[in-house]
C-alpha cells in the first residue's frame, strides 16, 4: 500500500506541470483547471493499482478530465456565451505574442467542447477517432465542431483569415 | 494562415501559464471523499449482486416445489364434481 502511495506521488510530482498545462486549456481559467485536474487526480489515485500499464497513466487523467468536464457541461445544459471573461486580469499574466493572445481570449469565449475538441486535436495531437473516443461521441460530431469552432474564430478575428486544413 | 496556427498559440499560451503548486491538503481530501464514494459505490453494487443471487434463488425453489413429481396436479387428479366423463368407475 505504501508502496503504491509512493509510486503515484512520483507520477503527480512529475507530470503536475504538463497536466495543469492540458486542464489550463481546457478550461481556460487557472482556478477551475486546478480543481478539475485535483479530481482527476484523486480519482487516479483510488484506481491506481488497477491502472496496468502506467506509462498510459497521463492518458487515463486526461481522459478523467475529459468526462469530468462532460458531465459539468451536460448538467448545466447550453451555455450562455457573454462578451465579459470572469478572468479579466488574464492577459497581464501570460506572456504571449498578441496575435497569439487574441486568438486565445476567441478560443476562450467557445463552449467548452468546442475547446476540449480542439485541445485533443491540436495540441495532444489525437486523431479524429481518438477525440471522439475521449469526447465520448462520435466522429462526425468532431468533424462539426472543429468546423464550427474554426468558423466562429474565423468570424471573430477576419483579420486572422483562418483556413481549415483538409486532413 | 491556418489550423497551425491554433496549434501555435494553444501551445504558447500552453507553455506560458503558470503552474501553481500542488495543494496537499486539499489533495488529500478530495482523495479520502473519492475512496469514500468509491466504497460506497462498491457497497451498493455488492447489495444489488447479493439481492439479485437472493431473488434467482428463491424464483428457483419456487419453480422447484411447484413441479415436484411426487405431488399430484389438482388437474390431472381427482375431480371435485363427480361427471359422466370423469367418473369412470360408477
Amino acid at each position: 500500500m505504501a508502496g503504491t502511495e509512493h509510486s503515484f506521488s512520483e507520477f503527480m510530482a512529475a507530470r503536475w506541470g504538463p497536466l495543469y498545462r492540458t486542464a489550463y486549456l481546457l478550461t481556460g481559467d487557472r482556478h477551475e483547471a486546478e480543481d478539475l485536474l485535483q479530481g482527476a487526480l484523486a480519482r487516479t489515485c483510488v484506481k491506481w493499482d488497477g491502472i496496468r500499464d502506467k506509462r498510459a497513466a497521463d492518458a487515463y487523467v486526461r481522459r478523467a478530465m475529459v468526462h469530468q468536464m462532460s458531465r459539468q457541461w451536460r448538467h448545466r445544459g447550453r451555455e450562455v456565451v457573454t462578451d465579459a471573461l470572469p478572468d479579466t486580469g488574464h492577459a497581464g499574466g501570460l506572456d504571449v505574442r498578441a496575435d497569439h493572445l487574441a486568438l486565445w481570449d476567441e478560443i476562450r469565449k467557445l463552449p467548452p467542447r468546442m475547446r476540449a475538441t480542439l485541445v485533443l486535436r491540436y495540441v495532444e495531437d489525437l486523431t479524429e477517432e481518438a477525440t471522439a473516443r475521449e469526447l465520448g461521441c462520435s466522429i462526425g460530431s468532431v468533424k462539426s465542431q472543429t468546423h464550427h469552432a474554426i468558423k466562429r474564430l474565423r468570424a471573430a478575428l477576419p483579420t486572422l483569415e483562418l483556413v481549415q486544413e483538409m486532413s | 494562415m491556418t489550423t497551425t496556427e491554433i496549434r501555435e498559440a494553444l501551445t504558447e499560451v500552453q507553455h506560458a501559464v503558470e503552474i501553481p503548486p500542488v495543494d496537499q491538503l486539499a489533495f488529500r481530501a478530495r482523495v479520502r471523499a473519492e475512496r469514500r464514494r468509491h466504497l460506497a459505490s462498491r457497497a451498493v453494487l455488492a447489495g444489488a449482486a447479493a439481492a439479485a443471487v437472493l431473488a434467482a434463488g428463491a424464483v428457483s425453489v419456487a419453480g422447484t416445489s411447484r413441479s415436484r413429481p411426487g405431488r399430484r396436479s389438482p388437474v390431472v387428479g381427482s375431480c371435485p364434481r363427480p361427471c359422466g366423463s370423469c367418473a369412470t368407475d360408477g
